[in-house]
């Protein structure tokens, strides 16, 4: 029982398919589905030990109140993502099998990491699959995407990694149990650094300009989860660093992290406003989502963490809707915001699901976007910052304007109906609309989690 | 008893069967659909009156205190009737306007309906928010793809920009309320109000203030008015300016009146002198109008203006004068759009100058029209004359700067016969030799607006009686 943690089946699952790949080479069968059902398989199995036994215990790697229900979230999002990949008639070769387990695997150590050498390896783990997953399929421009994602990625680790030792050369130690806050001017730059290291990770500005660029020009479904999944781990990182191990609480901090979120926020929403392709304005929300989670864990206070890991949550699954729904359109070349208007023709289900994805998105209610603003406003209330929250609110309002910028231009209304006698839907769309029913319908159930 | 979950579950139904239709084409068309589900929820409001309603609750997430609770407080019954009856009038209109994508637009119409239900007879505040949002957003989607072709769309974003403000900031009172009282349950809020010290009072009184004024509107937040009032299509705006700006009525009644009524009673003068300016100016804005549709948008925001007068004064018989204006200028605005929409349908244009003369070929409509103006104008007998009555009367015990509203009152009968003059009076014009009177299903419609403006107008005790606690 001992070993029933979901990092143990995702580490199995992993050599097991290396294995199979290999025995599969020597005799000769050209069968890769099998494979495909494995790693489904292996991440399904994941989910239900994350649900009953919890997750890994050891000296590196520990447990925190909210790591089971935020591992549960990755890896309910990591399976329908790949399961959507996996849908797509294109050949996939087995490398996205491992490289994906290897990317979900990192982002669940993340999560758990104890000590500031055990994080900077699993997120490293976690970016070097991602690498790879850009740029394994090879349409457009998804070497340019990769290497700038690659370039920016290995800065912003050698920046963590500096961050790090100066924070060690300052406490002598690594880990978050013994670490303590001192008064030596290299530990707090190091400090500051980190802070720079892992808002590389979760695009928060300024060091989110790699981000619309990448998420861009590689496959949708791919984008889905990194906006998701992976920025949700480096978010997480942060919750672990500066909530549990550092209780920094300076109100020269305070005040650091709160400007870092609103500037987060208006830049965001202002950006995003003036884009004209869609993949792009989804790109700036998503970075937009991460300063709204980021305001919230610059409170510094039990409620702010856990409206910040239940905002991360809802956003995460929106962002792997909105992103997954768009991969549908895109194949049909629905690239510009006056095109919208052509997507409930190729998918009515995925054109209601993007519709959704993107009212949660903007904090309506009754989805679980509206109730993540909701205890983030509470956890910013609760502090005493009332004059942050109004101006939070003129950003929400900006943000409003261009996600139904997108809406009004869709005209779901007539074509929803006028379309009527159309080509057969086939088996793949199906499918794919399946995982984006069922993801939609988590937006309404999460409210469960609050 | 009436359980008031069978209010929400009847249009939820209705809801089903009209996505049903994208599946089989034998279910009864959506209009059918909306009609008996609007009828049947109008006798389940009738049969609750007679035997009392009653309340629900299930909890969703105790943690943030999130529970589907309905149940009745001091001014429902009066909204309650203004949201179940007066959509079915409104339906009768809606049905010769919508051409296209009837189904989808069935479902916003049904949302919108459901929605405003649901904010009146809610008790937990998540619950009130969320439907409050759904009547917004339903709002947006039906004046951005049904109303005007070329200006819907921007008209649409301009109000949902600013009543998104004006939600956020509700938003804000109802968090600010919980985080002091621990709940999100009005009648705990109610009993625990004594915990709120009192800066958070004023925050969140002049919070719900923004609100209010974006809501109903006043003076200066009223700029999405005009624009999503005049390009909706003219269900869109019945539905806008005799439901939705009476939310802000009531969220001003219930929380303003209700929970901050020592902050209320505070600013209670320069509140009053806000609705008297904004009475003014929006009177004399409305004179110098020609066009018929606009000129009724800005004489609704007069009369919402009278009713901030009223609720703002924090005088229990005002207060009462406010909810009965609410309720009757619901009806009567609902029939002058109406006869606008006609006006618009027959003669092609909404310039009351060229008109004239429609007395000789369309005596109901002139009938009715005239019917309804008088009503507007507050003449004894009809709907509007108690509750103007009443705010005056309470108001102007308080403050008697409240009695230069009067002169509002005058400037609109200037506009008011000025249309009833342009309109009907004069030489006949050559091209409006061909036109029809009033068809069967508009003059019932008319009627039962009317039969409504007059009942309240006799007998408004039967509106008073219903206001507990006031």
């Amino acid at each position: 029982m001992e070993y029933l943690n979901p990092q143990y089946v995702l580490f199995a699952g992993i050599l097991l398919l290396i294995l199979v790949d290999f025995l599969r080479h020597s005799m000769k069968i050209n069968k890769k589905t099998f494979m495909h059902y494995i790693t489904a398989a292996v991440l399904g199995l994941a989910i239900v030990f994350d649900a009953l036994y919890g997750n890994m215990d050891i000296h590196l790697f520990s447990e925190v109140p909210y790591s089971q229900f935020a591992v549960g979230f990755m890896l309910f999002i990591s399976f329908f993502i790949y399961l959507f990949i996996i849908s797509d008639k294109n050949e996939h070769s087995v490398a996205i099998d491992i490289s994906y387990l290897f990317a979900v695997l990192g982002s669940t150590l993340v999560v758990l990491s104890s000590n500031l050498l055990s994080l900077f390896l699993s997120i490293e783990l976690l970016s070097i699959s991602s690498y790879a997953l850009v740029y394994m399929y090879k349409s457009g421009n998804a070497l340019e995407g990769a290497v700038k994602y690659l370039s920016t990625g290995i800065i912003s680790m050698v920046i963590l990694i500096f961050g790090i030792s100066l924070i060690y050369a300052g406490a002598g130690t690594l880990s978050f149990s013994s670490l303590h806050v001192v008064s030596y001017l290299p530990f707090i730059a190091g400090v500051a650094i980190v802070i720079a290291g892992l808002g590389f990770k979760s695009t928060l500005v300024p060091f989110h300009m790699w981000a619309p660029d990448t998420y861009e020009s590689s496959k949708s479904s791919v984008t889905a989860f990194i906006s998701s999944v992976s920025k949700a781990a480096g978010l997480i990182a942060m919750i672990r660093i500066f909530f549990f191990a550092l209780p920094v609480s300076s109100s020269f901090v305070t005040a650091l992290f709160l400007s870092i979120a609103l500037i987060t926020i208006f830049l965001s929403a202002f950006l995003a406003s003036v884009q004209e392709r869609i993949k792009r304005i989804l790109a700036y929300s998503s970075i937009s989502q991460a300063g709204f989670a980021f305001i919230s864990i610059a409170v510094l206070t039990t409620r702010g963490i856990n409206a910040a890991v239940f905002y991360i949550f809802a956003f995460a699954v929106a962002d792997a809707i909105v992103f997954l729904a768009y991969d549908m359109f895109e194949d049909k070349n629905v690239i510009y915001k006056k095109e919208s208007g052509e997507i409930a023709a190729i998918s009515r289900i995925g054109a209601i699901s993007f519709f959704i994805g993107i009212l949660s998105l903007a904090g309506f209610p009754p989805t679980i976007g509206f109730f993540g603003k909701l205890l983030i406003f509470y956890a910013l209330f609760s502090s005493g910052y009332f004059a942050l929250v109004i101006l939070v609110f003129f950003a929400l309002l900006v943000s409003t304007f261009y996600y139904f910028s997108i809406l009004s231009e869709m005209h779901v209304v007539d074509k929803i109906m006028k379309n009527k006698n159309r080509s057969p839907i086939k088996k793949e769309q199906r499918v794919k609309e399946a995982i984006l029913i069922v993801l939609t319908l988590s937006l309404f159930v999460g409210v469960i989690f609050a | 008893m009436i359980n008031l979950i069978f209010l929400l579950i009847v249009p939820a139904i209705g809801m089903l069967l009209i996505m049903l239709r994208w599946f089989s084409n034998k279910l009864p068309s959506p209009e059918v659909i909306s009609l008996s589900v609007m009828a049947v929820d109008a006798v389940l409001f009738g049969l609750g009156l007679l035997f009392g309603f009653g309340s629900f609750s299930a909890n969703i997430n105790p943690s943030i205190s999130f529970s589907f609770s309905l149940q009745e407080n001091f001014i429902t019954i009066p909204f309650l009737l203004l949201a179940t009856v007066l959509p079915l009038a409104i339906l009768l209109f809606a049905v010769k306007e919508v051409k296209e994508s009837k189904n989808v637009f069935y479902l916003f119409y049904l949302l919108v309906y459901v929605s405003v239900i649901s904010v009146f007879v809610s008790s937990n505040l998540i619950i009130f928010f969320v439907f409050w949002e759904i009547a917004v957003l339903s709002l947006f989607f039906i004046t951005g793809l049904w109303g005007d072709r070329e200006k819907g769309k921007r008209a649409a974003m301009k109000f949902l920009v600013f009543t998104q403000f004006g939600s956020l900031t509700l938003l804000a009172v109802f968090i600010l309320l919980f985080l002091y009282t621990g709940s999100f349950n009005f009648s705990v809020i109610a009993s625990r109000m004594s915990l709120l010290p009192s800066y958070i009072e004023y925050i969140s009184f002049f919070l719900l203030l923004i609100t209010v004024m974006i809501k109903m509107p006043i003076f200066p937040l009223h700029g999405w008015l005009l624009d999503s009032y005049y390009y909706s299509p003219s269900s869109g705006t019945m539905f806008l300016s005799s439901m939705l700006s009476k939310l802000g009525g009531f969220a001003f009644i219930l929380f303003g009146f209700g929970l901050f009524r020592n902050v209320l009673l505070n600013f209670r003068l320069p509140l009053i002198a806000l609705g008297v300016f904004t009475a003014i100016y929006i009177a004399f804005t409305a004179s110098g109008q020609t066009d018929f549709k606009k000129l009724l948008s800005y004489s609704s925001m007069f009369y919402m203006s009278l009713v901030f007068i009223g609720i703002s004064s924090g005088v229990n018989l005002a207060v009462a004068g406010s909810v009965i204006l609410m309720i009757s200028h619901g009806f009567i605005i609902t029939l002058l759009f109406g006869i606008s929409y006609i006006l618009m349908q027959r003669t092609g244009t909404n310039e009351t100058a060229n008109m004239g003369g429609l007395m000789s070929k369309m005596p109901a409509l002139s009938f009715f029209l005239i019917f309804g103006i008088f009503a507007s104008l507050g003449v004894p007998g009809l709907s509007n004359f108690p509750g103007e009555l009443l705010i005056f009367i309470g108001s102007y015990a308080i403050a008697g700067i409240s009695l230069f509203a009067i002169f509002g009152v005058m400037l609109s009968t200037n506009y008011y016969l000025r249309v009833i003059k342009q309109v009907l009076f004069g030489q006949i014009k050559k091209a409006f030799a061909g036109l029809k009177d009033l068809s069967k299903q508009e003059t019932i419609a008319m009627c039962f607006l009317s039969f409504f403006i007059l009942l309240i107008g006799l007998f408004p005790s039967l509106i008073l009686n219903t206001i507990g606690g006031l």
